[in-house]
C-alpha cells in the first residue's frame, strides 16, 4: 500500500548518488572527494535499506552491513594515503 | 500491517529521504570543508537509523537483528570518519601555513 511511497524515495536516493558522483568528479580538493565518497555509501545504505523495506527480503539489509564497513574503512584508508603521501 | 504503521514507515522515509536531501545540498554547495563535513555527518548519522527504525515492524528476528546490527555500526563509524577527514584537512592546512615564507 505504501510501496509506490517507497519506490520513489528508491529512485531519488539514486538522483542523489548520481549528483554526488557528478561532485566528486568536479571537486576541486580530494579532501572533498572523500567526503562526497564518504556521503555516497551512506546514501547507498539507505537506499538499500528502503529496498529491503519494499521487498520484505532481510538479505538487502546484509549487502547494507557490508557496504556501510566498506564505506567506513574506504574513508579511513583514503584520508591516511592521502594524508602520508602529502597530496592536495 | 495496520495502517498506523503503514504511515508510520511511510512519513518516516519520507524524512530521511528530506534530512538526506538537505544534507547533500549542503555538501554540495558549500565550498569550506569544515562546514561542509559538519552538513555531512549530521543527517549521515541520522538517516540510517530513521530508515532501520522503519525496518523494525517487518516482522521475524533475522530483520531485527541485521537492522540493528547495521544501526550500531553506523552510529559507532559515521563519526569517526568525520574526524579522520577533518583532522586531514587540519594537517593540510598547518602544513601550507607552515612552509617558509620566500
Amino acid at each position: 500500500m505504501i510501496g509506490w511511497l517507497i519506490d520513489i524515495a528508491i529512485i531519488w536516493h539514486a538522483g542523489l548518488i548520481l549528483v554526488l558522483m557528478i561532485y566528486a568528479a568536479r571537486a576541486q580538493r580530494l579532501v572533498d572527494r572523500i567526503v562526497a565518497f564518504d556521503a555516497l555509501s551512506i546514501v547507498f545504505v539507505v537506499a538499500l535499506s528502503a529496498l529491503a523495506i519494499r521487498r520484505q527480503e532481510a538479505h538487502y539489509l546484509d549487502i547494507a552491513l557490508v557496504v556501510a564497513m566498506l564505506g567506513f574503512v574506504q574513508t579511513l584508508a583514503a584520508a591516511r594515503l592521502v594524508e602520508r603521501r602529502g597530496l592536495r | 500491517m495496520s495502517i498506523a504503521v503503514t504511515v508510520a514507515i511511510g512519513l518516516i522515509v519520507i524524512a530521511a529521504t528530506t534530512i538526506l536531501t538537505l544534507s547533500v545540498i549542503g555538501l554540495v554547495r558549500i565550498p569550506e570543508t569544515y562546514v561542509k563535513v559538519h552538513a555531512a555527518a549530521k543527517a549521515v548519522a541520522l538517516c540510517p537509523l530513521l530508515v532501520l527504525v522503519a525496518v523494525l515492524p517487518g516482522g521475524d528476528i533475522g530483520f531485527i537483528l541485521r537492522a540493528v546490527i547495521v544501526g550500531a555500526l553506523m552510529l559507532l563509524t559515521a563519526p569517526v570518519a568525520a574526524h579522520a577527514i577533518v583532522r586531514l584537512r587540519m594537517r593540510q592546512e598547518t602544513e601550507r601555513a607552515e612552509e617558509p615564507e620566500p
